[in-house]
């Protein structure tokens, strides 16, 4: 039997989407189908390192709200000095320079890179590149590329539309948006900023509605925000 | 925002996981004083505020990993035994690097025995020995898996990743469980240490 059918068998096995018969059946196999016990013991095993993923992302969840309490109350007058200061001179500069805001500033998602992917250090130094905002080495790298990754793809997208080449943003985009992959939202979004970059309102509109009309994407309340804006 | 919590309201806070449990350690990090009281005894026994703040923080994981694993055996207050785990983690990790030997005479008798060093060690050397299939598996992997094992739901998952709903999070979780699996299975001396250390 293929491997992924033993992951349904015990997926199904252990979330009990099992009937009482199909539970005894699947019991008497792991005592004698050594490929399936096999799985079976990683399977659990996997379960220990969920343990340790959940340890390690309790560290990223303690919120800004909860990292400003923990500010040494002494300071506080001067943190408030600092956002006066900074509201002041914000609206000062508004009145002087009254124009759109920056929308791929303000709207632009910054991705989630497997940057510790072990074995693909030519990667590696293109994510690296890609925090540190060398975008000029990001599109050479990636140029290079005869069939560059989903993941690639949208990095070079994303390049260009850092670098203001957004015509080149959009058509990359576009291709990631033609198949239904796991960028495809996200390059969506982003195609629609360059959009309203380049003021094709027409296209911009229609991919703004998309998004405020699926109120289960997870771009749903950005959408509403830059509609505010927008209108 | 919830501003206090009884005891058993951090229990269910904790098993619930999500954004109940956010609350809750927003809550240990501010409202509550655990941590004023953890950086004061660190600083009491040599430990700088910069120490006291990691210890803090490991402490309020190992809490939450141990509630959750039914470790906890409820026979003090969440304080008390939030207190106990950060005074072991400030001796097992420190002590002996600064040579602060008197910090065990120190510590309650209760404290050494609830949690002891190999459990205090338990979550970093088990990083240490996947170190090779969690490079693998990826970061976004990492992060949805992370975030299911604390009871986030699919809709919460996909706030705080870029996937597009619940049902891309759910396809994507199942990806990467399934990809954790196909990993340990190439490596059978591990699962059996994994398995070892969850009888254990």
């Amino acid at each position: 039997m293929e491997e992924s059918n033993y992951f349904k068998q015990i997926e199904a096995y252990e979330t009990g989407k099992m009937s009482v018969d199909e539970r005894k059946s699947f019991e008497q196999s792991l005592q004698t189908d050594e490929d399936l016990k096999v799985v079976y013991e990683a399977y659990q095993a996997s379960k220990q390192v969920l343990d340790l993923l959940a340890y390690e992302t309790l560290k990223e969840l303690p919120d800004m709200d909860a990292k400003m309490v923990s500010i040494s109350t002494r300071k506080w007058w001067l943190i408030a000095a600092g956002i006066l200061f900074v509201v002041v001179a914000g609206m000062l500069w508004w009145q002087v320079n009254d124009k759109t805001p920056d929308l791929i500033a303000d709207y632009y998602v910054a991705p989630l890179l497997d940057v510790e992917r072990g074995e693909d250090l030519g990667d590696n130094k293109l994510f690296i590149d890609f925090y540190e905002e060398n975008y000029s080495a990001v599109l050479q790298t990636i140029r290079q590329l005869n069939a560059p990754s989903l993941e690639q793809q949208l990095l070079l997208a994303h390049a260009y539309l850092k670098t203001e080449r957004l015509q080149q943003a959009i058509d990359t985009y576009s291709t990631l948006v033609l198949t239904e992959n796991e960028y495809t939202n996200v390059a969506r979004w982003h195609r629609m900023l360059a959009y309203f970059e380049l003021n094709q309102q027409q296209q911009a509109e229609a991919e703004l509605k998309y998004f405020i009309d699926d109120t289960t994407n997870v771009f749903h309340e950005k959408a509403l925000k830059l509609s505010e804006i927008q209108h | 925002m919830q501003s206090t919590f009884s005891d058993e309201q951090m229990l269910h806070a904790i098993q619930q996981g999500g954004r109940q449990l956010e609350e809750l350690m927003s809550h240990f990090y501010g409202k509550s004083g655990y941590k004023s009281l953890i950086i004061k005894l660190i600083q009491q026994r040599n430990g700088s505020i910069e120490d006291a703040e990691d210890i803090f923080q490991d402490g309020v994981r190992h809490l939450i990993m141990n509630i959750r694993n039914e470790k906890f055996r409820g026979d003090s207050s969440i304080k008390s035994y939030l207190t106990k785990i950060c005074l072991n983690l400030w001796h097992n990790q420190f002590a002996r690097a600064t040579k602060l030997n008197t910090i065990k005479e120190n510590l309650p008798a209760s404290a050494v025995t609830e949690s002891s060093p190999e459990k205090t060690f338990l979550y970093k050397e088990r990083a240490e020995l996947l170190q090779d299939v969690l490079s693998q598996i990826g970061a976004s992997c990492k992060k949805v898996l992370g975030l299911w094992a604390l009871s986030y739901s699919m809709k919460e998952i996909a706030k705080r990743t870029q996937f597009k709903n619940e049902q891309v999070v759910r396809k994507k979780k199942h990806q990467c469980l399934k990809k954790l699996t196909v990993l340990l299975k190439d490596r059978p001396d591990l699962v059996q240490e994994l398995l070892a250390a969850k009888s254990n």
